[in-house]
């Protein structure tokens, strides 16, 4: 059974807006404890993983779209940054880059998004709607 | 005074209706057929579609960074794939209109 809204792509794009979306949430965090001693920066690491499904060779549809839904995109404690005198390892001018960064993915990914439920919508409709 | 005259007086009487010729192994081909060609349309925008799809999903996970890449593919396969549906639905309704048409 093949899922007209799921496919390979739509699946990608829906997991970025779930990385992209708790990423945000990590990043407001260490905006609000860039001053906290002893504080580990948060980060959401999903992108390789995603890359790595896509790119692997001889993944079939359905499992492949499997694999991309099991990608988890959960905050994690970065622990590999420089920590400050205090403990904590935030850099302020870092996070504001990855802000806006990551804001420019989500917007242009959920922009993708509609664009292709549009697709198909007109493509039910006949282009008639 | 002007006489008029049916439609079905001479012209369109279905004894003077032109049979297409049948094709023959002598008539050389000119080209690829119409239903090759729309085959051909067809697949044409299958590929911008595809092309379109992969290039948001690399945009998606960062693998490229410019956006508009994608986004003028998308508009590209969603412009192409419109008109092909919107000739589509012409050749559709020309074919209604002539099985509506009384002989």
């Amino acid at each position: 059974m093949t899922d007209i809204f799921l496919n390979r792509t739509n699946a990608i794009l829906v997991k970025v807006l779930d990385g992209a979306a708790e990423r945000q949430q990590a990043i407001a965090n260490n905006i609000a404890n860039a001053e906290t001693p002893g504080y580990t920066r948060k980060d959401v690491a999903f992108e390789g993983t995603l890359i790595d499904i896509m790119q692997r060779d001889g993944l079939q549809p359905p499992a492949e779209i499997a694999a991309i839904r099991d990608v988890v995109t959960e905050i994690q404690d970065d622990f590999a940054s420089p920590r400050r005198a205090d403990g904590n390892n935030v850099q302020i001018e870092r996070e504001m880059v990855s802000l806006a960064k990551n804001t420019l993915q989500y917007e242009a990914t959920a922009q993708f998004l509609a664009e292709r439920i549009q697709g198909l919508r007109n493509a039910i409709k006949e282009g008639r709607g | 005074m002007m006489r008029i005259e049916g439609v079905s007086s001479s012209i369109y009487s279905p004894q003077t209706v032109q049979r297409p010729v049948e094709p023959t192994s002598e008539s050389p081909a000119t080209g690829p057929s119409f239903g090759e060609q729309v085959q051909q349309a067809v697949e044409q925008i299958n590929d911008l579609q595809n092309q379109a799809s992969s290039l948001v999903e690399k945009v998606a996970t960062g693998q490229i960074e410019d956006v508009h890449k994608a986004m003028i593919a998308m508009e590209h396969a969603s412009l192409s794939f419109n008109f092909g549906l919107q000739v589509r639905n012409k050749a559709l309704d020309a074919y209604q209109e002539i099985m509506r048409t009384q002989i």
